[in-house]
């Protein structure tokens, strides 16, 4: 049973789509054997058909009754793209830099490509990592039992010697955040940086985003940013909460934005260049109310009041931003710019 | 075409009925040939070519529902597939060829994620014999293991794994050891023969008996057919006419064979659409809950009269084990601590006692009147095959 939940929320007004932290992930854990064409980390568009394409359309989740949906396993050289490589040596004397092989999809395909017509068109950015949901569409569909949530933390791990590469798992996710490994025949995930969890880091993707739109903290730690923001101000909403698995990475939706602008170009009072409704089918419906907090918190502010609010979403400090606990695995602490410190022996239980 | 002849009576005890339905399951049973050797497996090997094969059904699994749309849009449409099989043993090896038609090749391969490779299975209960029941046919169950040994196409060739399994999702890999298999497409034919060759006496399982049951399954890749979406027959038996037939085991497994033991399955159908169908998915009146018991579409093509009869009387002795009991939550409790609703325990087909043992939810139905319980037999054993399929007469 699991006893603590361990989230992640971002800041959707915050993301710029640099992919640090999808680069991060990828160097530490998807650049080799056979996983090259996973991103267990990726940053797709909004409006936009995602990585892999049209996974919101590949079912998988639970229905409205509580009971696992059928879902669609993905093609690698349909769906996800077949990864490809560029010709930087023939570029780098003096050649354009062209994609080898004639690649057809990819991670952040439609990149920026968004909806709507200019002046109007819109998109915002949309990191995505495992969920590691409280009720997992993976863990139910797996006929062998291979997946599991752990008692600590709640993260969502395979047990690879169970694993018999039966995929079940992809179909039953319907965030498409577990993929296939065919080099090794077994499901590989986001293991939300366990190794760095345990020593009272943040995962890398978290650690390393440059804008600090990530909190990473357990829910019921109350004095948390995290449960602060999904809890205290109900700011921060799940992705697909209709999907049925009760996810835990959670999202500050964006703001609508500037406003649209009528056919003279003039700015139209009150309109939406993101439609609420749009972010309400991604987020659920608590959206307005998340939207109309922000608004009201913005405006105590600019009004030389104080936000509780507002200062937690500038992110002033990692410590603050990053609530793991006492580390409970030994070795090195990597402190960011200040170095490393040496850790004792984990805390006895 | 069988490849069986009818054995001498004199080796059984002979009572009428009885007498009638073991040369129905002597009939049935598929005779090893006893050759010289050594045994390869090697689908292209003459030997197969002198040995004669019987054929069996083997039917699409509808018991558990697995998520997979694609696999399910297939299965939709998926009807038995007729496997002929061919058995032989040497002093030291027991080997069994199995031939299926497949319309297409189809092979792991190693750059794709959703490729799924055609395969097959051989499966044999660890324990058998006199007072022995059959396990569940879909990989054992606690108190009855199986032994499976699997073949599998990839694109780098055939791979062979061994392992022993006591229900779904149990499958534990065991070194292979002496077992040796074969795989080969026919492309002209557009069949696949797939060949498994393991030692008679294997660590501590003997199969040098006269009678030795084994089932069998295959799996189409370009239906995305892989673990539990396959193709599975029943119990059937191999004859080893070089070993001793025991005659209380040949009694005990020939239940319902003969035509006429059972009752009539017209009014079988009225008593399970009345009684069964309340939770199982059977006949014309599909009113249980998806889950909540067992899908008896096509109970008869996996299923032997001794099976279905125990069953019915000790529901408890026979349970089929559960697919992964998460797959339904109950969305009016309180979540945990995690923020998890509860599962579902409606879809967990049996509690267990306070020692740990499984007791099927089923209620036994042994208060039914023979004449009941025989025609309710009857009618699930007819589920599933089609009339042109299988036939029971040599």
């Amino acid at each position: 049973m699991t006893s603590r939940q361990l989230a992640m929320v971002m800041d959707l007004n915050k993301c710029i789509g640099c992919q640090t932290c999808t680069v991060a992930c990828k160097t530490q854990w998807t650049n080799r054997d056979g996983r090259e064409y996973m991103y267990w980390n990726n940053v797709e568009t909004k409006p936009g058909a995602g990585y892999p394409s049209k996974w919101e359309e590949m079912g998988g989740g639970f229905d409205a009754s509580g009971a696992l949906r059928d879902g669609t396993v993905p093609s690698r050289s349909a769906d996800y793209g077949t990864p490809w490589d560029f010709n930087l040596d023939e570029a780098a004397l003096g050649g354009e830099v062209r994609a080898q092989g004639a690649p057809k999809n990819g991670p952040n395909w439609d990149e920026d490509a968004g909806a709507g017509e200019f002046p109007n068109s819109y998109f915002f950015y949309l990191p995505r990592i495992c969920n590691h949901c409280s009720n997992p569409g993976c863990l139910a569909a797996c006929p062998r039992g291979a997946i599991f949530k752990r008692a600590q933390d709640g993260v969502v791990l395979v047990d690879q010697a169970r694993c018999e590469g039966l995929r079940y798992c992809i179909a039953g996710c319907p965030y498409k955040k577990i993929y296939f490994n065919p080099k090794i025949f077994k499901s590989e995930k986001c293991i939300f940086c366990f190794p760095r969890v345990e020593k009272g880091l943040p995962p890398a993707c978290a650690q390393q985003c440059v804008g600090r739109l990530r909190f990473v903290g357990y829910l019921d730690d109350e004095d948390g940013q995290v449960h602060k923001l999904v809890k205290k101000y109900e700011v921060a909403l799940p992705l697909h909460p209709e999907y049925g698995t009760q996810p835990n990475v959670y999202y500050v939706p964006p703001l609508s934005g500037p406003p649209r602008y009528d056919a003279h170009g003039k700015p139209i009072p009150g309109s939406e260049r993101i439609p609420i409704a749009y972010l309400e089918s991604l987020f659920g419906p608590g959206v307005r109310k998340a939207l109309a907090t922000l608004e009201t918190e913005m405006t105590r502010r600019r009004a030389g009041k104080g936000s509780e609010l507002l200062d937690l979403l500038i992110a002033y400090k990692h410590a603050d931003m990053f609530r793991l606990g006492s580390p409970s695995s030994p070795g090195l602490v990597q402190l960011g710019r200040r170095g490393h410190k040496a850790l004792g022996a984990p805390p006895t239980r | 075409m069988r490849a069986t002849r009818p054995l001498a009576l004199g080796v059984l005890i002979v009572l009428a009925p009885a007498a009638r339905a073991s040369d129905e399951l002597l009939a049935e049973a598929f005779e090893a040939k006893d050759v010289s050797g050594p045994l390869v497996a090697d689908p292209a090997a003459a030997l197969w070519d002198d040995i004669a094969a019987g054929t069996v059904l083997a039917a699409p699994q509808r018991t558990i529902h697995l998520n997979d749309r694609a696999a399910n849009a297939a299965l939709a449409e998926a009807a038995p597939r007729t496997l002929a099989v061919r058995a032989a043993f040497d002093g030291r090896d027991l080997a069994v060829a199995v031939d299926w038609s497949d319309s297409s090749e189809d092979r792991v391969r190693p750059e794709e994620t959703d490729a799924f490779g055609d395969g097959a299975a051989l499966e044999i209960p660890i324990r058998f014999g006199a007072g022995l029941r059959l396990p569940y046919v879909g990989m054992g169950d606690e108190e009855m293991p199986v032994i499976l040994y699997r073949v599998l196409a990839t694109a780098g060739g055939t791979i062979g794994s061994a392992g022993s399994a006591s229900g779904f999702g149990s499958l534990a890999r065991k070194d292979p050891g002496a077992v040796r298999v074969g795989m080969r497409y026919d492309t002209g034919r557009k069949t696949w023969r797939a060949v498994f060759v393991r030692p008679l006496v294997a660590g501590e399982h003997d199969v040098r008996h006269g009678l030795v049951p084994f089932a069998l399954a295959v799996w189409d890749g370009a239906r995305h057919e892989r673990g539990g979406n396959k193709a599975l027959t029943g119990w059937r038996f191999l004859r080893l006419p070089r070993y001793a037939l025991d005659s209380a085991y040949v009694a005990e497994m020939s239940h319902g064979r003969a035509p006429g033991d059972l009752g009539d399955p017209a009014r079988g159908k009225l008593l399970v659409e009345s009684v069964c169908a309340a939770c199982h998915a059977v006949g014309d009146r599909r009113i249980a809950p998806p889950g909540i018991a067992p899908d008896l579409t096509a109970i008869g093509a996996i299923s032997t009269p001794g099976y279905l009869r125990d069953s019915l009387l000790e529901p408890s002795a026979v349970i089929v084990p559960n697919p992964n009991p998460h797959q339904h939550y109950v969305r009016s409790k309180t979540p945990g601590a995690s923020g998890a609703f509860p599962s579902n325990d409606a879809f967990v087909w049996y509690r267990r006692d306070p020692g740990g043992k499984k007791i099927s939810k089923m209620p036994a139905f042994g208060t039914l009147p023979k004449a009941d319980l025989d025609a309710i037999v009857a009618y699930m054993m007819t589920l599933g095959v089609p009339a042109a399929g299988e036939r029971r007469q040599p």
